[in-house]
């Protein structure tokens, strides 16, 4: 190994400790992915601009987004409906922000309120309860469609029925600002616990951010182009360019590929840095 | 043995061969030569320096790796392990000790004498 790829991969660990344990995985993107140092450094780059949040962060964020809702719900917690944004049997990460805080809603005396972890079931649990001030909540929002997507099916489900007495809030741990930006630009109420920016478009004037994505599109040249017929997400989902991980965490579609796709071109298993379940890529 | 209270007492042997190539050296050395001098993988070395960075045993200042005052301490504290200077544990104790046998009759170990002058039948 050559002193400059040493250096490389120290500077790596030095700023993102918990790389520490996937040594084998970052020495394969960045010396077998990557034929060049110019896209070794753009990697390098990127992988510095991830926030990571482990299991003790998480926790500590969902506990913060349960004091927003207390603040902001204070005095009419009995018609308030708290709401995972996932939908069905599939499971979820946004029925894990709901489950935990459950508990810790009870620890703030909370205990009219509603709290259910399938949105589809607002009208239903509208008309049993009467809670018609729906929060939407959820892990990680990366370009925003599916929040655009929930709120507008919520939109239908309660104007269906007739209901107009009601207010919908959306709130997130992580938001790419991009999805913040296209949620609120929808005139919908939505707030998030930390924000990341495009890894590449949000740190380089446009010239120079343009160059950046054609050498990662190189670099994803590596990558299978689909798997079961879902396409690879060039960029993230909708090219979010999202820089998030989480400690245990299901890695979002709009992360870029190159970190988490589990193909390459020859359609065998790569060594990848965040694990994303493919039965749903 | 005494360990002052800045003794780590979870540092493995390969930590402290880490420590002990910065403290054998003058002063400072650069990661990547410690890497090379260490003989370790390089997922290996990386694991467990980014350890000693993380414990502020080894602090990095422009590119030099340093042991810090309680790297040092560890470092030294930890030589017998190394260098086995004296091992405890390898010295009969007073009890098992008999006088030498000088002037006795002596079987010697037949697997001991050279096969070239004794050559078994």
């Amino acid at each position: 190994m050559k002193k400059e790829h040493f250096n490389l991969m120290l500077n790596i660990i030095r700023s993102q400790p918990w790389l520490e344990g996937k040594i084998d995985e970052l020495e394969h993107v960045l010396f077998s992915d990557c034929q060049c140092d110019t896209s070794r450094q753009l990697i390098s780059d990127v992988i510095d601009r991830f926030l990571y949040i482990n299991r003790e962060d998480n926790y500590r964020l969902i506990d913060s987004l349960a004091s927003e809702i207390v603040a902001k719900y204070y005095g009419r917690e009995a018609s308030t409906l708290i709401t995972a944004m996932g939908t069905g049997s599939a499971t979820d990460s946004s029925q894990l922000v709901a489950y935990t805080l459950k508990p810790i809603m009870e620890k703030k005396k909370w205990r009219h309120h509603a709290i259910i972890n399938d949105f589809g079931d607002v009208y239903k649990q509208y008309k049993k309860t009467k809670h018609n001030q729906i929060v939407l909540i959820d892990e990680f929002v990366g370009s925003g469609q599916t929040v655009l997507g929930r709120v507008a099916s919520i939109h239908r489900q309660l104007t269906n029925a007739g209901v107009v007495d009601y207010s919908i809030a959306v709130k997130v741990l992580v938001s790419t600002e991009f999805g913040l930006g296209n949620v609120t630009a929808a005139g919908i109420d939505m707030t998030a616990q930390r924000l990341v920016k495009k890894g590449i478009d949000d740190y380089y004037p446009s010239v120079e951010a343009a160059r950046h994505r054609d050498l990662m599109r190189l670099v994803e040249g590596n990558l299978s182009t689909e798997y079961e017929g879902r396409a690879m997400p060039s960029l993230g989902y909708n090219e979010a360019q999202a820089t998030y991980c989480r400690e245990d965490g299901n890695a979002p579609n709009s992360v870029f590929p190159i970190f988490w796709w589990a193909f390459n071109s020859d359609g065998e298993d790569r060594h990848v840095l965040m694990t994303r379940a493919m039965g749903d890529a | 043995m005494n360990f002052s209270p800045e003794v780590q007492r979870d540092l493995i042997l390969a930590d402290v061969k880490l420590l002990y190539i910065i403290l054998a050296s003058s002063g400072g050395l650069e990661p990547f030569t410690i890497y090379r001098r260490s003989r370790f993988s390089l997922k290996f070395f990386l694991e467990r320096y980014a350890r000693l960075l993380k414990l502020n045993l080894i602090v990095e200042n422009l590119g030099v790796a340093r042991l810090s005052v309680a790297g040092e301490i560890n470092a030294k504290a930890a030589l017998p392990r190394l260098v086995s200077i004296k091992k405890e544990w390898r010295e009969a104790p007073p009890d098992f000790l008999r006088p030498k046998l000088l002037d006795d009759y002596y079987i010697p170990n037949v697997d001991l004498l050279s096969k070239k002058r004794f050559q078994p039948k």
